[in-house]
């Protein structure tokens, strides 16, 4: 019988407490690693939310402001950009696409993007992935609206149902424009971004549910035009709220920024999508520090439980280790013993701990994905994570040697006959 | 019969005292135990029993003195090759707590060949494998196999006795000690214990050193001393086989 064969045995003998111990470092791994992976998750989820875009620009305004507003739907623009400058920006010699987007509209809370045709070009999230089309086709009439992925599921829309959007993005303080009935013509494919949960209709769309409003004032419901008075109606838009540049060559970015700040008349706030990303991650990851030391002391008192069960363990197990000892049992054999043992608990305990975040994953992935818009992998396990839980076995091996050590030193000095 | 009669453990002016304390010592002038002799050693608790037994099993170092066991040196032996050599030539039998909660009466059994190699190799010589020995032993001792399958915890102490006797002989150590092994045994199962004992002993011809205090159990053995007698004893009057 080999040393870890006895460790087994002995471990089995005390299976109750053995139990807890192993939960409680199950535990705390899961919230270890568990935190790391959302941590992860949110960060990707965040730089990914927007790719192959070179510029976004809007009127002039905080960077992160703008990049909040054009790209997550959070917060109102300052002022918008007008149409005149869109077509100037459109006719700089470096740009190649432009992509006009006018929020502030919204229908259940999800927010409406008013753009062009070219968004389902041009847009690209991920890693420069394009939008792609789960049922049906981009908006081709008036009145038509493509609809994100979750904006389907949630309010479960099928391809040509009729909805109306409402004016403003507060649930409470928005109006529905009556009358004005869109049809849904596409459903996106899940991407994990905003993108998921807005509604685009076309510039002319959004200028429409606009065109009989006065001085900022909505007509009355019998006065509303309907669907068939605006079609023939002049609808070129006014202004926009902001606009995603795409440029022929990646290094003139920061002198076509230069320019949009400085030579328009209008004033203009232009950003790079990546450094205004990294900047908002820093400014949201002392949260998530916070986290992590917060799971680190977890971690701390799951091993305390650990050693504080060795060290009960031991007066215990005195005659059982004097007993081992008359039997030629080495006392580096008897602090081997005591490792083994509770490298077998924190091992399991981090097993445990992994399988527990690999199913609880498995339930709570959906929601996530649906509430939070966080695209978690909690069923595969990163490079870095796996070095976390050998951190965490090893950590537990470096504390069980204090218990193991004080058995190593009071099975030499222990006389074999203990009566 | 040369052979046979040749000394196995001798002690000679061996002085012990604890450190810390004056207030007890053991001082032993002369001690000769030879082969296959069966001693019974007594005195009351608190008398040093187990110091001495301490010393001839090589956990105890003394003050002073010689102590030679199986023409080996005992002291100038390393802790660690002490520790070999006690589980070597040694099968010790306790008063309680002899067996390992957490393994099986076999698993029990076999624990003295997982640290010696050469009773491993004893053993061997006997039986194909060491669970074949361990299983021959337990029912040369009465341990029928349905207490073999069972946990140690649920054996009576007179089984665990004698759980504990088949451990000491796996690998045929030369000597067995047994300290106060039938202190918590009623008078029958006392002597049931020590004609097995002997039985053992004489089948494997062991060398035994029978620690008690109870006075009773005397004269079923060949030999007794007690410690009293070892500090007064002088060189010519040492303790011999019969």
């Amino acid at each position: 019988m080999s040393l870890i064969q006895l460790a087994f045995k002995s471990i089995l003998s005390r299976k109750l407490v053995v139990l807890l111990l192993t939960i409680s470092i199950g535990l705390s791994t899961m919230l270890l690693v568990g935190v790391q992976k959302i941590k992860e998750s949110a960060k990707s989820s965040f730089s990914h939310s927007i790719s192959g875009t070179d510029l976004i620009v809007g009127a002039r305004t905080g960077d992160i402001q703008l990049l909040m507003y054009t790209v997550f739907h959070v917060g109102k623009p300052v002022s918008n950009v007008s149409w005149d400058t869109v077509n100037r920006i459109k006719a700089l010699p470096q740009v190649d696409w432009i992509i006009p987007i006018s929020l502030g509209d919204s229908h259940n809370e999800y927010s409406v993007v008013g753009t062009t045709s070219d968004y389902f070009k041009h847009f690209k999230y991920g890693r420069k992935k394009n939008l792609s089309y789960q049922k049906g086709k981009p908006f081709n009439a008036l009145f038509d609206v493509v609809i994100g992925s979750e904006v389907a599921q949630n309010l479960n829309y099928q391809i040509g149902d009729t909805i109306y959007l409402s004016h403003g993005t507060n649930k409470s303080a928005s109006r529905r424009h009556e009358n004005k009935r869109f049809t849904i013509q596409g459903i996106l494919n899940h991407t994990g971004t905003p993108v998921d949960k807005s509604l685009f209709v076309s510039l002319e769309g959004i200028e429409a549910l606009h065109i009989d409003w006065k001085n900022g004032v909505a007509p009355l419901s019998k006065n509303s035009l309907v669907n068939d008075q605006i079609n023939t109606l002049s609808l070129t838009p006014k202004s926009v709220t902001g606009c995603f540049l795409g440029l022929k060559s990646k290094l003139s970015v920061f002198s076509v920024q230069r320019q949009l700040i400085d030579k328009f008349s209008e004033p203009l706030s232009a950003i790079i999508p990546g450094v205004s990303l990294a900047e908002l991650w820093k400014s949201i990851s002392t949260i998530d520090s916070a986290f992590f030391i917060i799971t680190i002391f977890v971690i701390l008192v799951a091993f305390i439980g650990l050693v504080l069960a060795l060290f009960m363990s031991l007066n215990q197990r005195q005659k059982e280790l004097a007993l081992l000892r008359s039997m030629g049992c080495h006392p580096i054999q008897i602090f081997l013993l005591l490792t083994f043992e509770s490298l077998i608990i924190t091992c399991t305990g981090v097993l445990l701990g992994m399988v527990l975040l690999m199913s609880a994953g498995y339930f709570i992935t959906p929601f996530l994905e649906g509430k939070m818009g966080l695209v978690l992998s909690l069923t595969s396990l990163t490079h870095q994570e796996l070095l976390l839980a050998l951190s965490i076995i090893l950590f537990g091996l470096i504390v069980s040697v204090v218990p193991a050590f004080q058995a190593y030193r009071k099975s030499i000095s222990d006389s074999l006959l203990v009566s | 019969m040369e052979n046979e009669k040749r000394e196995i453990i001798r002690l000679k002016k061996v002085l012990f005292q604890y450190p810390e304390t004056q207030s007890f010592s053991l001082n032993i002038k002369n001690l000769i135990i030879r082969r296959q002799q069966r001693l019974f050693f007594e005195g009351p608790s608190g008398s040093g029993k187990s110091t001495l037994l301490n010393l001839i099993t090589g956990l105890t170092r003394p003050s002073s003195g010689e102590i030679k066991i199986l023409d080996t040196d005992l002291l100038s032996l390393s802790k660690r090759s002490a520790d070999l050599f006690r589980v070597d030539h040694f099968g010790i039998i306790f008063q309680m707590f002899n067996l390992i909660p957490y393994l099986s009466v076999i698993e029990n059994v076999i624990l003295p060949c997982t640290f010696s190699k050469k009773r491993k190799r004893k053993a061997l010589s006997q039986s194909s494998s060491l669970l074949v020995e361990a299983i021959r032993l337990c029912e040369e001792l009465d341990i029928d196999s349905s207490l073999q399958q069972k946990s140690v915890t649920q054996l009576s102490v007179g089984q665990q006795q004698r759980v504990a006797i088949a451990r000491a002989l796996i690998g045929q150590p030369e000597i067995i000690i047994a300290d106060e092994p039938t202190s918590a045994l009623d008078q029958d199962r006392k002597n049931q214990f020590i004609d097995l004992l002997f039985k053992e002993c004489d089948k494997y011809k062991s060398t035994l050193i029978f620690v008690s205090h109870d006075p009773n159990l005397k004269p079923l053995f060949n030999t007794s001393v007690s410690i009293d007698q070892l500090s007064r004893t002088s060189k010519k009057e040492a303790i011999l086989c019969h």
